[in-house]
């Protein structure tokens, strides 16, 4: 007999109360892994969107708290891109509009000439004239949802478009909404002379981290430079929100399951009081009896940080399944997530497990054993 | 005169402040290999002075030798002195009931590192010698009282302590399960050399005794010398 398997039985015999100190727990693990893979989803998606193609690197506004929140003027365009280091830059308006069934549909105002630099092909039809007020390209995913072909008419914000095309680029996010020229959606959207991000390309000779290094000295405070995923995780990630209420939630988590598994383990505690006793006097220290109690509190954290996960998963991908976002997120389920996760629920059992191990380690034997 | 395990000299032991005397002035001596029945009405304080010796509690003041240990004197949790020296059985209670027969004897080897195996092996050998080898697996519910205590005597043996301190075993048994159990413990007394101190308000099960020490409002009243 291990010490494993004493702590395991002690939680077997009391089933009901150690399930439901489980699920408690996993709901709260349920929600992080839940929120964490979409909003990963989301963000890894729109960051290939961002980045995509062949470009070199991307340009960004400095301090924004979402990549869809970047905004450059798009003077700056013009201006990188009369460098003689740049081959090509082009800007692109990244936004959410409303559609038939959707109001967050992403739509992204981009010129033709931007087309190959941001690795779209048309798979249908035509691509859309440079400054046509009334032609939108859709990507496969939406196309195929919508059951909609090019020549059909659809409703962006509220404003009539003819679909001249059907596009792809690989990237969900992007197949899941519709290109329009850049001019036309700057003017729906009220956003004139506004963009989300410049893909730039250098001219071979020139070092891509130096004309990098330039971007940010020119434009410093205003503008940043992104290369890779990582890199946008790393200036966006902390300030999104959809982060900042996974870790409330885990915070609330933390606070509400230690509560409940150490009203659990100190009602545990007290029945056993005499079953401690006897512990204590057939020669466990006092060290070993709070590891029990410990051990039983953390292997109800790991317990449920298992539930949690499988349970998580589940959500996120059901969530996927709704019509409203079909196509609009893809779960990324990242290791770092699922550590996340069995750290929090380990810090419930620590949590809720400290004071009544505490407690148990405290039992005189001799009292205890005085009651039969 | 043979070694003693146990000098105790003027031992006294007050509870909630020294309002209740639970031992005022217990002197004795016990030798090694003995079995010695501490026989005394309820509340004289047997269990108070069985404590004592298991090292579960410690003394006022006085002195206290137990197995070559200072306890009077000792500071911090014996923890260790009780795995090692002293195997205890109580009335009532004794088996944690989640765990298995066999689990229950195996409790006190944690705490040493004796390899696992071996532990195993000494616990079905001690089930087998207290004739429950077949009910090694049987949980405490399903064990007759008489069984159980069969099991708490195997549980007090598994760490060979030099010492077995059994408070009111045969309390809540028949007749027949008393003697049962009260022979089962001399015979392992006897065959194991080890020194039993057996606690009775029963002076019939204290006659099992080599010698009977009585206890009357926490003096020795009767020392019967040996
Ligand atoms: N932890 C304790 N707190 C208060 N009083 C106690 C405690 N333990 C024992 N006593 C008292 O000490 C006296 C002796 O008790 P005990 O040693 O249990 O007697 P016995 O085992 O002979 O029945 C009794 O009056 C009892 O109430
Ligand atoms: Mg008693």
């Amino acid at each position: 007999m291990s010490f494993i398997s004493l702590i395991l039985k002690n939680l077997w015999r009391q089933k009901i109360r150690s399930l439901l100190a489980i699920a408690g727990i996993s709901l709260g693990i349920a929600t992080i892994i839940a929120l964490g893979a979409i909003a990963d989803g989301m963000e890894h998606n729109l960051i290939a969107t961002l980045r995509s193609g062949k470009a070199d690197f991307s340009i960004g506004q400095a301090h924004a708290p979402m990549i869809v929140m970047s905004s450059i003027p798009e003077a700056r365009l013009y201006e990188i891109a009369r460098w003689p280091e740049v081959k090509q830059a082009v800007g692109a308006l990244v936004t959410f509009a409303s559609f038939p069934g959707n109001p967050y549909f992403l739509t992204i105002g981009i010129e033709p000439e931007a087309f190959e630099l941001g690795s779209v092909t048309i798979l249908e039809g035509r691509a859309f004239a440079k400054y046509a007020e009334d032609e939108v390209l859709l990507g496969k995913i939406a196309a195929n949802t919508l059951k909609i072909k090019p020549g059909d008419t659809v409703e962006i914000d509220l404003k009539r478009f003819r679909v001249v095309g059907i596009y792809e680029t690989g990237n969900l996010l992007e197949d899941g909404g519709a290109l329009l020229p850049l001019r036309t959606l700057q003017k729906l959207k009220n956003r004139p002379g506004e963009l989300t991000v410049i893909l730039v390309r250098v001219n071979e000779g020139f070092s891509v981290e130096e004309v990098m290094a330039r971007v940010e000295r020119d434009y410093e405070g205003s503008l940043i430079t992104l290369r890779s995923a990582e890199e946008f995780n790393r200036n966006y990630q902390s300030l999104s929100l959809v982060r900042a209420g996974s870790w409330l939630i885990s915070l609330l988590a933390l606070v509400i399951g230690g509560i409940g598994v150490m009203n659990t383990m100190i009602m545990s505690v007290f029945e056993r009081t005499r079953e401690i006793g006897i512990l204590r006097a057939v020669g466990w220290r006092r060290g070993r009896v709070l590891q029990l109690i410990l051990g039983e509190s953390l292997m109800l954290g790991i317990l449920a940080a298992f539930v949690g996960a499988v349970l998580g998963w589940s959500v996120a991908r059901s969530v996927t399944l709704l019509p409203q976002v079909r196509g609009l997120i893809s779960p990324v389920y990242a290791p770092d997530l699922f550590a996340q996760a069995l750290i929090i629920a380990l810090g419930v059992g620590l949590v809720g497990g400290l004071y009544p191990a505490y407690r148990a380690s405290k039992i005189s034997p001799q009292e205890a054993l005085r009651y039969e | 005169m043979s070694e003693s395990i146990v000098v105790a000299r003027d031992l006294v032991k007050t509870y909630e402040n020294g309002r209740t005397r639970a031992l005022d002035g217990v002197t004795l001596e016990i030798a090694r290999g003995e079995f010695v029945a501490i026989c005394g009405p309820s509340g004289s304080g047997k269990s108070t002075l069985l404590n004592l010796i298991g090292a579960l509690d410690k003394p006022d003041s006085g002195e206290l030798w137990v197995a070559g240990e200072d306890l009077a004197h000792s500071h911090g949790d014996l923890a260790g002195f009780r795995a090692r020296k002293v195997g205890f059985i109580f009335q009532l209670h004794n088996l944690i009931p989640s765990l298995t027969a066999i689990e229950n004897v195996l409790i006190p080897t944690l705490e040493l590192n004796h390899s696992r195996r071996e532990a195993k092996a000494r616990a079905r050998e001690l089930l087998e010698r207290v004739a429950l080898a077949d009910k090694a697996h049987r949980r405490p519910p399903e064990l007759s009282g008489g069984e159980r205590q069969r099991v708490a005597v195997a549980r007090a043996l598994i760490n060979n302590p030099e010492l077995i301190l059994a408070d009111e075993p045969t309390g809540s048994l028949d007749s027949k399960n008393e003697k049962q159990v009260l022979d089962l413990l001399r015979e392992l007394q006897a065959e194991r050399g080890v020194t039993l101190i057996l606690v009775t308000h029963d002076p019939r099960v204290a006659q099992n005794a080599d010698r009977v020490i009585e206890l009357l409002d926490g003096r020795v009243i009767a020392p019967v010398a040996s």
